[in-house]
């Protein structure tokens, strides 16, 4: 069994450009606003990897290929 | 279970945030890579924001004149009848300036797929009105909302194409994941039925563009579900 800790999805955070649909996908919730800023300047998104649950939504509507799930 | 970028996805892509052609364009590339067709397919560009997948997608790419795909696909077929041939192209591409093209394409049924993605604007200068524009849908040009009475009815093309011999005729949408796996089916046989040689395939896909619309990606998205599925319905229509 995965740990909860364990990471499950990786994020590039440098390919982000704040569309965010990620966040109004994930039904769990699991995606929020990382307080970062990338190269671009956009702030971009992390992933609480205890809440994900590897369901791959977020990688699905992402239109810039920023996440993987491991 | 692991999902990554399909290997042809080479870098990153140049549309704005939240366009719905990167995610048509990842779709494809990961329709190409299972079929395992990259080497065996030459894609026709549009001019429009279409056009930028090439720079982000490794595959050969041939670029006629705005909107001629048709009749360029037509001809890359004849000279490479061994290869798959598909077009990305915009709604005012292959909708309004390459009309002509993309219906003589279609009467002929050549053995080429088209994959239209539909926008309701024409985007890359500026959010124009287009055929494709809805009734009422402010754009640049229409800054009160398009009229019937002023500016003629929305050109729903798919519902042109229904009563011809085409090999496979559809219409999806990117707003969610269901969606997305519908339209990702849609896209394979498409290029499914361009190998088995039963002729023209369309697949028209809404896709959001939030700049132009004035709206963010995630409105952008319910705007597509909630104003343009009723008037503009997905589904498969032909399927021959």
């Amino acid at each position: 069994m995965q740990s909860e800790t364990m990471e499950k999805v990786k994020v590039n955070e440098e390919r982000c450009k704040g569309c965010y649909l990620c966040i109004a996908s994930c039904r769990k919730g699991a995606i929020r606003l990382s307080g970062r800023t990338n190269k671009r300047g956009i702030v971009t998104v992390a992933v609480d990897q205890a809440l994900c649950v590897q369901c791959g939504v977020c990688y699905t509507m992402c239109p810039d290929l920023v996440f993987e799930i491991l | 279970m692991a999902k990554s970028a399909p290997s042809i996805m080479k870098c990153e892509n140049m549309f704005c945030a939240g366009c719905g052609h990167s995610l048509f364009d990842r779709l494809l590339g990961e329709v190409l890579t299972e079929m395992d067709i990259v080497g065996e397919s030459i894609s026709c560009s549009d001019i429009g924001c279409n056009h930028m997948y090439q720079y982000s997608m490794a595959v050969d790419t041939v670029v006629p004149p705005h909107g001629k795909m048709g009749a360029a696909m037509a001809a890359m077929k004849k000279v490479r009848p061994d290869k798959y041939i598909f077009s990305i192209a915009g709604d005012g591409g292959a909708y309004a300036i390459g009309l002509g093209e993309t219906l003589s394409a279609a009467t002929r049924n050549d053995n080429v797929t088209f994959f239209v993605m539909n926008n309701t604007v024409y985007a890359m200068t500026g959010g124009q009105m287009a055929p494709t524009t809805m009734p009422g849908q402010y754009s640049s040009s229409s800054i009160k909302g398009r009229t019937a009475e002023e500016h003629g009815r929305t050109f729903d093309v798919v519902k042109l194409m229904q009563n011809l011999e085409i090999a496979y005729l559809a219409r999806c949408t990117v707003t969610n994941a269901a969606e997305m796996a519908k339209t990702k089916r849609c896209i394979k046989k498409a290029l499914e039925k361009q190998r088995d040689g039963k002729g023209f395939s369309l697949v028209e896909v809404l896709v959001p563009c939030p700049t132009n619309w004035g709206l963010t990606p995630p409105e952008a998205m319910r705007h597509i579900e909630n104003d343009l599925v009723p008037y503009l319905p997905l589904g498969e229509y032909i399927d021959r």
